[in-house]
């Protein structure tokens, strides 16, 4: 900053009653910021390129380098919406508004403390857009959205949903099309509505680019991301401004100030004038003793585990001060430190997990004492929060990083540690509701008669894993797969699992297709140790196919006879011949040809019987059995 | 056809062959006039089976003819769904499965059933019976809901609860009730029942592995005879060297108390804790998984029994935490952690 442009201040405070220095030394033009140059020029260069479109002059398609490829009637830039995102102090919205009054914009700015529904966007934006101030403004409007992470995301007015028609360009009748609208778009003036395009800039501000809300805008967005200041800048800047102010003040003192507010502009600020009201003189142990120097910065859960599970090394931790700052042993520094990063994070529940899931990792001594130490913690922890939770006692909430430091007290060392997320223990509920869910429509599917004894409990504990050796018994392999011994195994196995309401289905895993109980209660039952398939495919389809049987003569018995006995006559046949997917289609073809045997058969046995019903499964897919043609005759 | 546990079961009084002495009793009780119930003991001891029977003496064929109805409660908060098995003589509730929202089934469902008398005329008894199953996990302001209608309504009424152990059950409802403790048959009673199953399936079955299974099952005559119909199904010939198929999750279990026993490190701690967490997401009741590692730690021969002292000790302590505390894991863990260091302590 040169020496004129800060004079330019001090004129303004002769004239004006002392105000906050933030407003005092908010750049007033392009030149005054003190940011990253690159994004500022990213920004200008983006509203530069509206000036064809808004003011009607410069050279289309020449000067405009971005926009060869892209081809717009109104020679805007491709992305409609600048979307600038960065942590909270670092020029954001203070830049968003130079740059607009560098290129001749009359500003409407619209933030948190407006109402921002959907309500807004149809009156206050759209207005702002389609419309000038005829008498005493002549600028053309921009729109700043500032803190659009605000937003909520959901309703049928959502906001950014709204925003985005808007920029598609929305529909609209034709009598309200707004004079700003260039000539070309004449033709569809006839139509009852027209695609009203967004002809002027929207720049939307957010700390939190990654918000849920935004993730629709983020398409449509030029995203301007601001990094945090760096310190040796921002000091630079301080002393300037201290010198104008008359605070004495070197260098370093207020490096250490930018370090300890992270690059927030507006916090250094505020601090110094706060400092300024007591002294004249501003030095490294003021800094480190004001609170106002610290910022309540979110740290991430993982920087917070790391912090737990390793030791700072002396280099650090002199640096550190800042910090901790009432600290005056080792011990006290480590506790204060960590209680401030745990509790301003505040999600207790993940910090303890994590620790809980990665603490058996770390190498330590005296295992025995320190596992039962930080065992009684845990418990400790747990009480609170079981309390906390049951009983609303949330005075209990102050005690929780305590249990939490611990971990580094027992099991923090100087190796940088490898840390996981905490999974198991939501993957582990995750698992058990499912299996609960299982279990439910296991138990429901049980005949009324068996279930009476058994409850759930039970069921897990005692009964779920007999019954699945139960339904997979062992057959005769030796040849005869048809031998009686085995015929009377299946048709009990199919009972029992008829009357569990259990059931072989056909499921394609890895290309190949198995054979799978249903509903699952093998994941109920077997567990990773032994996890293998419970016999064989081959056991496993002739006791869905006996089930089959079973269901279609309990249905049919009421009404045929002899059914009984051919349904068992074909599936015998089946079992040697056919192989594959368990599909009935009855009567698909053949249909005459069956009915005539049928009657043929009916006659010989008396005349007076109901047509029996042939079925007969239709099989697709490869299958490594022997095909024989075979006529339907031979069946029967 | 069906499981062996469901076709042998014993459907009348005279029929059941464990704890004869208090099937008599239970016989001269429904001729005269009947008290309301309390019947506990083990799982598996034939509680449930007794009731059955008891129904059956009361009201004859009419009480097996059953069925299931979901009856759904409004509270403020939200719907609940309850099963109801019924007949037309009797009626039966599992209040747990709502959790503590139990006080309401009883407030309603009960006083509703107390209300109305028995609309058969040819009952042959004047009064219903409800059947509460694991009264044991009722709340304890449910259970005072209960003790006011157990009186009022004697005429129309008789209540059976079921349940495992008479020590969560509050002590007015313990006096209006009558106790019946139901204990687990011997190891001679279940061999010989098994033998009986086996000589009607015609299965060759030796006394000493009907001993062996009737051991193993930890004398639970239903793990023993769906155990011996597991074993005839995977297996023609039934030697006495043959494998006891044990449960999947005891086996688990056991697994994890052979690593304890192995190492005591930090690392078995975390191995164990994998294992803990399988057995939770299978839904087994972390106080289950408690004390059966306790139990197998107890009666392992490998740790020295100044070690089992402190082992039971500290598993009654766990216990007492899982209960009033909300991550089941921790306490497990902790457990396990101290039984360690108490086999760490006697080895050196």
């Amino acid at each position: 900053m040169s020496r004129m442009e800060i004079d330019s201040y001090d004129n303004e405070i002769t004239n004006i009653k002392p105000k906050l220095w933030v407003d005092k030394y908010r750049p007033k033009s392009y030149k005054d910021l003190v940011g990253d140059e690159s994004v500022n020029r990213d920004v200008l260069t983006w509203l530069v390129q509206w000036n064809y479109c808004v003011f009607e002059k410069g050279t289309p398609h020449k000067d405009n380098i971005i926009n060869t490829q892209f081809n717009d009637r109104w020679d805007r830039p491709e992305k409609k919406i600048l979307l600038l995102t960065g942590p909270p102090g670092c020029g954001k919205t203070t830049l968003a508004h130079v740059v607009a009054t560098h290129c001749g914009y009359n500003i409407v700015e619209i933030n948190a403390s407006d109402d921002r529904t959907g309500q807004v966007i149809k009156n206050k934006i759209k207005d702002a857009l389609e419309t000038r101030s005829a008498v005493f403004n002549k600028k053309p409007n921009m729109i700043i959205i500032d803190e659009i992470d605000g937003v909520s995301s959901s309703g049928d007015e959502n906001f950014v949903k709204l925003l985005l028609d808007l920029v598609d360009g929305e529909k609209q009748s034709s009598r309200d099309v707004n004079q700003l609208m260039p000539k070309g778009n004449k033709t569809s003036k006839k139509k009852k509505a027209v695609k009203k395009p967004l002809l002027r800039p929207i720049i939307c501000i957010c700390n939190d680019q990654y918000t849920a809300a935004l993730r629709p805008l983020k398409a449509y967005a030029k995203i301007v991301n601001f990094k945090r200041m760096q310190s040796n800048r921002l000091a630079k800047r301080l002393k300037e401004i201290c010198d104008r102010e008359k605070l004495s003040a070197d260098i370093t003192t207020l490096f250490v100030l930018a370090e300890s507010a992270e690059g927030d502009l507006r916090n250094c600020l505020t601090t110094l004038q706060f400092i300024k009201q007591s002294s004249n003189k501003v030095t490294r142990e003021l800094i480190l003793n004001t609170n106002i120097g610290q910022k309540d910065a979110n740290k991430s859960l993982f920087t917070i585990w790391e912090e737990i599970f390793q030791i700072r090394s002396s280099k650090i931790r002199s640096h550190d001060s800042v910090v901790a700052r009432n600290s005056e042993n080792n011990v006290d520094r480590y506790i204060s430190r960590l209680e401030f990063l745990i509790s301003t994070n505040g999600e207790y529940e993940k910090l303890m997990q994590g620790c809980f899931e990665n603490y058996l990792k770390y190498n330590f001594h005296d295992q025995k004492f320190k596992i039962s130490q930080i065992n009684e913690w845990i418990h400790f922890y747990d009480q609170i929060n079981h309390r906390s939770n049951s009983m609303q006692l949330f005075g209990l909430f102050a005690y929780f990083p305590y249990p939490i430091i611990c971990f580094h007290r027992f099991f923090s060392g100087v190796a940088h540690p490898h840390l996981e997320y905490p999974r198991k223990d939501y993957e582990c509920y995750v698992q058990q509701q499912a299996n609960e869910n299982i279990m439910s429509s296991a138990l429901n599917g049980i005949k009324t008669k068996y279930r009476l004894t058994l409850n759930r409990n039970i069921f897990i504990t005692e009964f779920v894993s007999y019954l699945l050796k139960i339904v997979s018994p062992e057959l005769e392999s030796d040849n005869g797969l048809s031998s009686n011994l085995n015929k009377s195994i299946l048709s009990r196995v199919a009972d029992i699992m008829l009357s569990f309401n259990l059931k072989y289905i056909q499921k394609i895993e890895d290309g190949k297709t198995i054979y799978a109980i249903e509903p699952p209660i093998d994941q109920l039952a077997l567990f990773s140790n032994k996890k293998r398939a419970f016999r064989s495919d081959m056991t496993k389809r002739l006791i869905a196919k006996e089930i089959d049987i079973k269901i279609e003569s309990a249905a049919g018995t009421r009404s045929i006879s002899v059914q009984n006995q051919k349904s068992s006559s074909i599936s015998q046949s089946e079992s040697k011949s056919l192989k594959g997917q368990e599909k009935q289609i009855l009567d698909f073809f053949g249909r005459p040809k069956t009915n005539m045997e049928l009657d043929k058969e009916s006659r010989q046995s008396g005349g007076n019987l109901i047509k029996p019903k042939v079925w007969y499964r239709y099989h697709e897919g490869s299958s490594k059995a022997v095909r024989t043609k075979m006529k339907l005759k031979n069946f029967l | 056809m069906s499981l062996w546990i469901d076709k042998y079961r014993p459907t009348t009084l005279e029929n059941l062959t464990f704890n004869q002495g208090l099937s008599r009793k239970l016989k001269n009780l429904t001729d005269s006039d009947f008290p309301h119930l309390l019947i506990f003991g083990p799982s598996g001891a034939g509680k449930k089976t007794r009731i059955l029977c008891i129904l059956k003496e009361l009201f004859g064929d009419g009480a097996e003819k059953i069925k299931i109805d979901q009856r759904s409660f409004e509270t403020q908060r939200k719907k609940l769904d309850i099963n109801i098995i019924s007949s037309k003589y009797h009626i039966e509730l599992t209040p747990s499965d709502v959790g503590t929202y139990d006080k309401i089934v009883f407030q309603e469902l009960l006083t509703e059933i107390a209300q109305t008398q028995q609309i058969d005329a040819d009952a042959k008894q004047r009064f219903k019976v409800v059947v509460i199953n694991e009264a044991d996990e009722i709340t304890r302001d449910a259970q005072a809901a209960l003790r006011r209608t157990m009186e009022k309504y004697m005429s129309n009424l008789r209540i059976i609860l079921c349940c495992n152990s008479t020590s969560r059950i509050i002590e007015p409802i313990r006096s209006r009730c009558m106790l019946i403790r139901v204990p687990l048959p011997s190891i001679d009673e279940i061999s010989t029942t098994l033998q009986h199953i086996a000589s009607n399936e015609e299965i060759h079955l030796s006394k000493s592995l009907a001993d062996k299974i009737s051991l193993q099952s930890q004398r639970n005559p239903r793990k023993a005879i769906l155990t011996f119909e597991v074993m005839a199904s995977q297996k023609k010939k039934l030697n006495d060297n043959v494998e006891i198929p044990k449960v999947d999750w005891e086996q688990v279990i056991d697994d994890i108390v052979g690593k304890i026993v192995k190492t005591q490190a930090a690392e078995t701690l975390s191995t164990v804790r994998q294992k803990i967490y399988e057995l939770q997401s299978h839904c087994i009741p972390p106080s289950l998984i408690l004390k059966k590692i306790a139990l197998g730690l107890f009666t392992n021969e490998d740790i020295h029994s100044k070690a089992k002292f402190d082992i039971i000790n500290s598993a009654t302590h766990y216990d007492h935490r899982l209960r009033t505390g909300r991550h089941s894991i921790f306490h497990i863990e902790a457990f396990v952690s101290s039984a360690m260091s108490a086999i760490l302590s006697t080895k050196y």
